[in-house]
């Protein structure tokens, strides 16, 4: 697919456009087709939007779990990145959110990376200058389907992703994620 | 809470409409750059999408903005984005609702004009009958403002197919109308 650089410099117009960005719609409701000035339109959730954001991203790894939990009890523990972060990688031994949206994680040896992070209702992306990661879940009944990936933003890296960040490994995390909200009961 | 750190790279880039100011970033790999564009640009693709693939619409927003983020580094001159998306997003949307087979082609005589207040009214019941090509016709015109010329080149069709096209479409929706 080639890209195109002709006319049409402008944003979407048209009578029905809407204004201003949004956000992944409702996580609780999932998303479907709504209906604007007669005319139907189309949400994406927050799991649809991951996938494809994961797309976008080089050396990536994407995966899906269906959790046997409610939304609000699985993202009220993933939300708490003060505390989920570290129980579910390895190799992040402290991570501290900051209420700029900026986190400091701390490693196993005690090497440091800054994080920017984009918290919302059923949507985190994370980023340093290494890797990306990130989660999103939305209802599905009273069960919960959530979503993970990871990238490696360094080409130097890029033999690490298996390991850190290939599709078994997000699987994995999505597991322990399962693990620790059935875990909890409710 | 930022979206990188290489975001503002290009002159008047704080300015640009909508999504345009984070394509630079969102190229380079700004997963958060990527998640504001995907912000910007889900409204938008979902109100080309769902006219035209109807009930699998959030499917053909979905693989649309996937061909969009795939293929974006193909994307030489940020300006040009919009009308980039626009050609992605009515092709898989026209190819989701063939895939899908869900509707037959209707028989075809005349429409309310563009803007009239009756095509806001149940327009969906009535796209529901019409084929894939002529509800992705209708969109452009009716939706997206577009003159049949450049509804022809988003479509990939002569100006004769496009007028022809549209003529039926809003026969058809006519028909369907008053039906």
């Amino acid at each position: 697919m080639s890209a195109d650089n002709g006319h049409d410099a402008s944003g979407p117009s048209g009578p029905s456009s809407p204004s201003g960005p949004s956000g992944p719609s409702s996580p609780s409701s999932p998303s479907g087709a709504g209906c604007t000035g007669g005319w139907p339109v189309a949400d994406l959730d927050p799991v649809r939007r991951m996938r494809v954001l994961a797309s976008g991203l080089t050396a990536g790894a994407y995966g899906e779990l269906r959790i046997e939990a409610p939304f609000d009890r699985v993202w009220s523990y993933l939300a708490d990145l003060d505390h989920s972060i570290p129980d579910l990688i390895g190799f992040i031994r402290r991570f501290e959110l900051a209420a700029d949206g900026t986190a400091v994680a701390t490693g196993l040896l005690g090497n440091r990376g800054r994080f920017d992070v984009d918290l919302r209702d059923g949507w985190c992306v994370m980023q340093d200058r290494f890797v990306v990661g990130g989660f999103a879940a939305v209802a599905n009944g009273e069960a919960t389907l959530l979503a993970g990936c990871g990238a490696v933003r360094t080409p130097g890296l890029r033999r690490a992703v298996p390991l850190l960040f290939g599709e078994r490994a997000v699987l994995r995390t999505l597991g322990k994620v399962r693990s620790h909200v059935q875990g909890s009961g409710g | 809470m930022s979206a990188g750190e290489d975001t503002d790279d290009a002159p008047g880039a704080a300015s640009a409409p909508g999504a345009v100011r984070w394509v630079r970033a969102a190229q380079r790999g700004d997963a958060l750059a990527m998640t504001r564009l995907l912000d910007e640009l889900t409204p938008y693709v979902g109100r080309l999408c769902a006219p035209i693939a109807l009930a699998d619409g959030p499917d053909a927003a979905q693989e649309a903005l996937i061909a969009v983020f795939q293929n974006l580094h193909t994307l030489r001159e940020p300006a040009a984005l919009y009308g980039w998306v626009r050609r992605i997003a009515v092709r898989e949307a026209i190819r989701v609702a063939q895939r899908r087979a869900r509707q037959q082609p209707a028989e075809l005589a005349e429409i309310p004009a563009p803007g009239s207040p009756e095509l806001a009214v149940d327009v969906r019941d009535v796209l529901d009958r019409l084929s894939p090509e002529h509800r992705a016709i209708l969109m452009l015109r009716e939706v997206e403002g577009l003159d049949e010329r450049a509804a022809a080149e988003v479509l990939e069709v002569s100006a004769g197919t496009a007028k022809s096209r549209l003529s039926r479409a809003k026969a058809a929706f006519r028909k369907q109308w008053t039906s």
